[in-house]
């Protein structure tokens, strides 16, 4: 019941902070909304009342992507003024559908000289650049520009291509999200807190819980329980070290695993004779075969149990050469007297492997040996 | 086994804590995380005054009569630079025009011509009229300063505050100067409307002025031509009027006098009468008017069949093509100018507050 408290303020420091970091990532909604205008007739003109622009929430903007491509802001008397007679779209927002819808406005004919007619008698349209109509105006480039537009009553925006040429495909409204979330950094805040205080209060509940275990006296200072956990577990750990079996002593191991472990020991050693290596081996190999009880070559014959670990069943009477030269090597470290036994343990069992290749499987299993240790103080449990 | 695992779950829990305190005042340092507790920035004033029912709109913002003026300088001051008219054509128009067109022919031929147009700069002054109207054409009334050059000879050019009359005949057409005039010093602009109102342009034949604006143009031509004692005369202020001292009458009277003391023939006499370009008239929303028009002053130099010719050179040749003794030579200069024209019931007389004048022709 203690840790109730605790685990609460870990969850709701949890939610908190997955609720205030939600809000700076998957909860934040985009950054900018774009509805694409490029590509909704063939007019070389739009226009977009500015109101219209404020039924998507942010700031919004014109962007005009490629060259020459021209946006300008007027009051929107003007612009229609200037459209007039030009065959134009006029763009309505659709926030539903998140789209923007396009209605065709086909040119008035001139009423006076300023325009010219093409064979058609559509007039041709001009360059919208430069007009003493426009509040502002902005002209596009291949990156990409943006002009922001402030909602304002009646203003009105004209977008303009390339000469005759429609809006390009890049022509878009983009509206700027506000990306403040002022409850983050509280959210993140309470959070960061309930995980503070959720872990002391853990932390008080677990040495609470832990106080019974120690002795009553002689423990002072804070979170006695604590120290009872972390203290006694170094002094308890030793002990287990000591009192536990060491890994690997025979006290572990199957008779017939070492005995096995030795017989192949013993059945390489004669291998290796016989292929007639390194003296040093051929020396160890000799003792082995005479089955004399001479110590040296026993202790030999256990050292070689040991390196022969790795060597797995493949390593027949080619590898023989190699371990036997190890042998020789670690002789000198070899207990005197221990081995003895052990080996004529083996040697009870030699019968059964005296080829090499039967050998093979002998060392395997004797892995799981480690004679230099055990034998010392063991072996003799084994001896005959 | 029990303790183990709660002893790695207390470090974990511990290690969480601290990662995410880091992280915590990283974090804190984004305005963007915290609530802003200064306060929403009170609402901006609108940009452009919003039009109220009933009133009467006004179609250009002083941002855009700005815009306007910058972009009527550059075409000046690319005409003056190199003389060609063909840079302001699409800027300038009418008498406005045909002065500059005149006077930049002169000084190609002429360089050392002692007339030099007073520039045209970007700066505006305080005096602005807009007519309110929702189509076209539409006309503004602007007042830029000028700025002091050199003519020919180096001598620093009078710099005087320009009144531009500007109209915008059709939404894709440009605004055009039509009228350039010299400001008079030392008069106070009469008070009007502030130019965010808009004001009335007034049509030829209204009756509540003092003079209708069709005739003030001719009633001044008529004091021109005549002298300042004919009766036309009578509501104008002729104080210290700019022209009738040397153009006009006295412009014969003094020629005469030294072709007299030079015992020469010649005859002299002028004629003077309103120009064909349009009047504008813009009410100050203040009683009164101000009206732009142009006066058209024929200078004729006439041997009158006896053995001293008026010698056709410079200006003159430049203009006109025509050089050497002529008989007859007609110079014609163009007054551009503007009037205070105050209501009738105000009592004041009329005022002449600038004008520029400009040889603008020349023939026989």
């Amino acid at each position: 019941m203690r840790y109730v408290l605790a685990i609460v303020a870990l969850a709701i420091s949890g939610v908190l902070l997955l609720l205030g970091i939600g809000q700076r990532t998957f909860l934040a909604g985009p950054s900018e909304i774009v509805y694409s205008i490029g590509a909704t007739g063939d007019a070389p003109y739009a226009v977009i009342d500015v109101e219209e622009l404020t039924k998507v929430a942010g700031q919004a903007n014109v962007v005009m992507r490629g060259e020459g491509t021209f946006a300008a802001l007027a009051n929107t008397r003007d612009a229609e003024a200037w459209l007039e007679p030009f065959d134009h779209v006029e763009l309505t927002v659709d926030a539903k559908a998140r789209v923007i819808e396009a209605t065709t406005v086909r040119g008035e004919a001139p009423t006076n000289d300023l325009l010219a007619t093409d064979d058609d008698g559509n007039v041709v349209p001009i360059d919208p650049r430069g007009s003493d109509l426009w509040l502002a105006e902005r002209e596009g480039n291949e990156a990409g520009t943006r002009m922001a537009v402030e909602p304002a009553a009646d203003q009105s925006v004209i977008i303009a291509g390339t000469d005759a040429e429609p809006l390009p495909k890049g022509t878009a409204l983009v509206w700027v999200q506000d990306r403040a979330t002022p409850l983050a950094g509280p959210l993140l805040a309470a959070g960061g807190l309930f995980a503070a205080l959720g872990a002391v209060l853990y932390l008080l509940a677990f040495d609470r819980d832990k106080r019974a275990l120690g002795p009553r006296r002689g423990r002072r200072g804070p979170l006695v329980g604590v120290q009872n956990v972390f203290g006694g577990s170094k002094r308890r750990g030793k002990q287990a070290a000591a009192d536990a079996p060491k890994r690997g002593s025979l006290e572990n191991t199957p008779d017939g695993i070492a005995g096995g472990a030795a017989a192949g020991v013993l059945a390489e050693g004669q291998s290796a004779s016989t292929a007639g290596a390194e003296s040093a081996s051929t020396a160890g190999a000799e003792s082995a075969s005479t089955a004399g009880a001479e110590i040296d070559a026993e202790a030999v014959v256990a050292e070689v149990v040991v390196d022969a670990e790795p060597v797995d069943g493949e390593a027949a009477s080619a590898d023989t050469g190699t371990i036997d030269a190890i042998v020789v090597e670690e002789v000198d470290d070899v207990d005197d007297v221990a081995p003895v036994e052990k080996v004529e343990a083996a040697e009870e069992v030699a019968g059964d492997a005296h080829t090499a290749d039967d050998v093979a499987d002998g060392p395997v299993d004797g892995a799981a040996t480690e004679p230099d240790e055990d034998t010392g103080n063991k072996g003799d449990g084994n001896a005959k | 086994m029990r303790s183990n695992s709660r002893r790695h779950t207390g470090r974990r829990a511990l290690l969480t804590g601290i990662g995410l305190t880091a992280m915590l005042a990283v974090s804190g340092c984004s305005a963007n995380y915290w609530p802003d507790f200064s306060g929403s920035p009170e609402a901006t004033a609108e940009a452009e005054p919003a039009e109220t029912a009933g009133l009467a709109p006004v179609p250009v913002s002083e941002a855009q009569t700005q815009k306007i003026i910058d972009r009527i300088a550059l075409a000046a001051a690319e005409g003056d630079e190199t003389l060609d008219a063909a840079s302001i054509e699409s800027r300038f128009k009418g008498d406005a025009l045909a002065q500059r067109t005149a006077n930049y022919k002169i000084r190609s031929a002429v360089p050392e011509y002692g007339s030099v147009p007073a520039t045209i700069t970007n700066e505006m002054l305080g005096y602005r009229l807009v007519q309110s109207t929702e189509s076209w054409p539409r006309t503004l009334f602007v007042t830029v300063a000028s700025e002091a050059g050199t003519d020919a000879d180096g001598n620093a050019t009078d710099a005087p505050s320009l009144a531009l009359v500007l109209t915008q005949r059709l939404p894709q057409a440009e605004f055009r100067v039509s009228r350039v005039i010299a400001l008079r010093g030392g008069l106070e602009m009469p008070k009007a409307a502030p130019a965010e109102e808009g004001t009335a342009l007034l049509s030829d034949d209204i009756e509540s002025l003092v003079l209708k604006p069709a005739d003030v143009g001719a009633a001044y031509a008529a004091i021109l031509q005549g002298g300042a004692d004919v009766a036309e005369a009578e509501p104008f202020d002729l104080t210290d009027d700019p022209l009738l001292d040397s153009y006009g009458k006295a412009w014969a009277d003094q020629a005469k006098e030294k072709s007299d003391a030079d015992e020469k023939t010649q005859s002299y006499s002028v004629s003077v009468a309103q120009g064909e370009e349009p009047i504008v008239s813009f009410s100050t929303g203040a009683g009164g008017a101000l009206i732009a028009t142009t006066v058209l002053e024929s200078q004729v130099v006439d041997s009158a069949g006896g053995r001293y010719k008026p010698q056709a050179e410079g200006a003159v040749s430049a203009l006109s093509g025509l050089t050497g003794q002529q008989d007859k030579i007609v110079r014609q200069v163009a007054h551009q100018m503007l009037f205070f024209v105050p209501n009738k019931e105000d009592g004041s007389k009329i005022q002449l507050l600038g004008v520029t004048s400009e040889l603008v022709g020349a023939g026989n």
